[in-house]
């Protein structure tokens, strides 16, 4: 059970999120880009980064067609692995998965989406190394997206 | 029109910025002068998108991302006059139209520039999470935030979705449907903004990608539309029946039950999609 003032700074933190959402919008000249979807209900998420000459993620953007939960869930994501290389990134992506049981289920389907938007990416990236035209990836999220009971 | 698409993308942002430092005022005069100036830069809007339609100018919906904040009422003035002074030095010809625009954007100026040095303070932006004097159960608070992110976004999509697909209605009924959803989103988009201005957490929703705004199937369109309505009925009747607070109590179910009449009308313009689609047979 979260006391009030965790509560209240989870709340200041998602409002920051939304209101100034890191990263938001295209990138027109990307290295890659992936896209993640939720089937069940359409929702998706476009993430894109280019590399910079140390293969370290210089700039990442992130769309949505999904509620606020996800931008904020892709606001955080972004700013996480920006200045990090594939790596480490691959590494940050699979310990947000693993957490994912720990989330209520509509925001773990959140983080799940913009999470498998960033490995579609990924996989784009590695595509684009032999075939520079590769198609764009498309992953589906395996959680449901279940509206929360109200307590 | 030689800049069309320009003046068309700016205009676009300058409406935003307009609409939302009307939003971000308590009630006044100048609050009231620069909701009824966001009204006009709207139907400038539609009229340079007419021009670039007949044109055959490729135009836009997709803009910057815009962050707004302000301490005060001389702030959101200057906010909104330099939006207005970038669109002013895009305009220069000599149509109708063009005039009309310059003249209106000289007198919004004139109008702004008169309210620069007001030092009232704005607490649209403060993040106090508060209701004026009320507060909120962390709950209660919790579900109203996401619903206001959402909903705000929401309406704002609305807007752009049927003022561009107005562009592709040849029935006349039809189009007069997409104008009162318009109307009426307008109306929501400014009462839940107002909302999130008491809370301190006004922001201009993210941008609308040509993804989202071009429809390939209106019928598609409509038929996930009455969905999402009958969703955000469910929404403001769960937060009526939740929210300890009079006043939003009310304002729900009234939202609520104007989405009734919201699902009617695409009921009626879906129909006359099947109507038109048997007729092509």
């Amino acid at each position: 059970m979260l006391e009030n003032k965790e509560l209240d700074e989870m709340m200041q933190l998602y409002v920051d999120h939304m209101a100034n959402p890191r990263n938001y919008g295209k990138l027109d000249d990307y290295d890659a880009i992936g896209i993640g979807k939720n089937p069940d209900n359409g929702e998706s998420v476009v993430v894109y980064f280019t590399l910079d000459d140390k293969g370290i993620i210089d700039e990442i953007a992130f769309q949505v067609k999904a509620c606020s939960t996800t931008v904020v869930s892709g606001s955080i994501f972004t700013e996480t692995v920006k200045g990090v290389d594939l790596e480490e990134a691959v590494v940050l992506s699979n310990i947000m998965l693993e957490k994912l049981d720990e989330l209520p289920p509509e925001d773990a389907a959140c983080s799940e989406i913009v999470t498998v938007a960033f490995l579609a990416a990924l996989e784009h990236y590695h595509a684009r190394q032999n075939d520079p035209d590769a198609m764009i990836p498309t992953r589906l999220i395996e959680k449901t997206c279940e509206v929360k009971e109200d307590a | 029109m030689h800049n069309g698409a320009e003046v068309f993308r700016v205009l676009h942002e300058s409406w935003v910025k307009v609409l939302f430092g009307s939003f971000a005022l308590d009630h006044s005069d100048f609050q009231e002068q620069l909701y009824d100036f966001s009204e006009i830069l709207y139907r400038h809007l539609r009229w340079v998108e007419n021009a670039c339609v007949e044109a055959e100018v490729e135009y836009s919906y997709e803009r910057d991302q815009l962050q707004i904040s302000a301490r005060s009422v001389g702030d959101v003035a200057s906010w909104c006059g330099e939006a207005l002074s970038d669109l002013r030095s895009l305009m220069g010809g000599s149509s109708a139209l063009e005039q009309r625009v310059q003249q209106d954007l000289e007198y919004m100026l004139y109008a702004l520039d008169k309210q620069k040095d007001d030092t009232t303070a704005v607490v649209a932006f403060d993040r106090a999470l508060r209701y004026g004097a009320d507060e909120f159960k962390p709950e209660t608070l919790n579900t109203l935030l996401r619903f206001l992110f959402d909903e705000s976004y929401k309406e704002y999509e609305l807007i752009v979705i049927y003022s561009y697909a107005q562009r592709q209605i040849d029935d006349q009924r039809v189009f007069e449907i997409f104008q009162i959803l318009i109307d009426e989103s307008k109306f929501h988009l400014k009462s839940f903004a107002r909302m999130m201005a008491k809370l301190g957490i006004l922001s201009i929703p993210r941008f609308i990608t040509k993804e989202i705004y071009e429809i390939d199937s209106l019928t598609d369109f409509l038929l996930a539309g009455i969905d999402e309505e009958i969703a955000a009925k469910e929404e403001c009747r769960a937060i009526a029946a939740k929210i300890d607070h009079d006043e939003l109590r009310h304002f729900f179910d009234l939202i609520n039950y104007q989405e009734n009449y919201h699902i009617a009308l695409m009921e009626e313009a879906l129909e006359r999609f099947r109507d038109q689609t048997s007729d092509d047979k």
